[in-house]
C-alpha cells in the first residue's frame, strides 16, 4: 500500500495528479479520481475567492493520517491526496483524491471515505470571501452526517 | 508580531492563533514565563492579556496544540515551546 498526502501552495493541476496515480499501473483494475473545485457562489451569495489557512506540519499530518486510515480500511493499493492551501480562486481545484485498487468497489468506497473525512477532519480554516464581506466556514450538518456514516 | 512583550530573560512561549482567531487577535504572540505552565493556566494568562479573547478561548471546541500535538488542559508548555490555538476545523 502506498500513500501520498501533500499540501500545495501552488495551483493544483488535476490532470497531472491523475497521471501520477494512473501512469504505469498494471496490477490494478480501477483508478478513481475526485477533484474538488472552488465555487463562485455559496448559500450566502457570490464568492470571489477562498483562503485556506493551515498550521505548518500539523495540517500535513492530518492529511497523512486520513490517507493512512483509508489505506488500512479498504483493499486499495495506492492513495494520492493533494490539498491546496492559501488563496484559491473560483474554478481552481482545492483537492485531488486518487485511489487505485484491484477492484472498483474498494476504490469508490475509499475515495468517498477520504472526502468525508477531509471535509470534517483536515486541519484547515477556510474563509469565504465575497464582494462585500468574508466569513469563516465550519463543517455543515451534512458534512458531519457524511462523516458519521463511516463510524464503527 | 503582536501581543505580549518578552521579559528580560527571553523565557517565552510562542503562541500562534490560527484561522479566524489570528485575524481577530493577531497571528503570533510571545508569552513570557519562567516555568512551564499548564494549558489551563496559559489560557487564563492569554485571556488576561489578549483583549476580547475570553469567549473564543473558553469555547469547548477551541483546541490547544503543544509542539504539534493536541493536548488537554492539564498538559504543560514551557519556555521555548510553541502553542497553537485552533478554532474548529473548517475541513477541506
Amino acid at each position: 500500500m502506498a500513500t501520498t498526502a501533500l499540501l500545495s501552495q501552488d495551483p493544483l493541476v488535476a490532470e497531472a495528479e491523475l497521471q501520477a496515480i494512473l501512469g504505469g499501473r498494471t496490477g490494478d483494475g480501477a483508478v478513481i479520481a475526485f477533484v474538488g473545485l472552488a465555487r463562485d457562489t455559496s448559500r450566502t451569495g457570490p464568492v470571489t475567492g477562498l483562503f485556506l489557512d493551515h498550521y505548518g506540519g500539523f495540517t500535513e499530518r492530518s492529511l497523512e493520517v486520513i490517507a493512512a486510515d483509508a489505506g488500512a480500511r479498504f483493499a486499495v493499493s495506492d492513495i494520492r491526496v493533494i490539498h491546496r492551501c492559501g488563496d484559491v480562486a473560483p474554478g481552481e481545484a482545492i483537492v485531488f483524491v486518487g485511489v487505485a485498487a484491484p477492484h472498483r468497489r474498494a476504490a469508490f468506497e475509499a475515495a468517498d471515505y477520504l472526502m468525508d473525512r477531509l471535509k470534517t477532519e483536515a486541519a484547515f480554516w477556510k474563509r469565504e470571501d465575497g464582494p462585500d464581506s468574508s466569513r469563516w466556514i465550519e463543517p455543515t450538518d451534512q458534512d458531519r452526517a457524511d462523516r458519521q456514516r463511516w463510524s464503527d | 508580531m503582536t501581543g505580549i512583550a518578552p521579559d528580560n530573560t527571553g523565557m517565552q512561549i510562542r503562541i500562534l492563533f490560527l484561522g479566524e482567531f489570528g485575524v481577530r487577535f493577531g497571528r503570533e504572540h510571545m508569552l513570557a514565563c519562567t516555568d512551564p505552565l499548564t494549558v489551563a493556566e496559559l489560557r487564563r494568562r492569554l485571556i488576561d492579556q489578549v483583549e476580547g479573547s475570553a469567549a473564543i478561548l473558553n469555547r469547548p471546541d477551541t483546541r490547544f496544540v503543544v509542539d504539534q500535538t493536541i493536548v488537554p488542559d492539564t498538559a504543560f508548555a514551557g519556555p521555548g515551546q510553541e502553542v497553537a490555538v485552533l478554532p474548529i476545523y473548517s475541513g477541506g
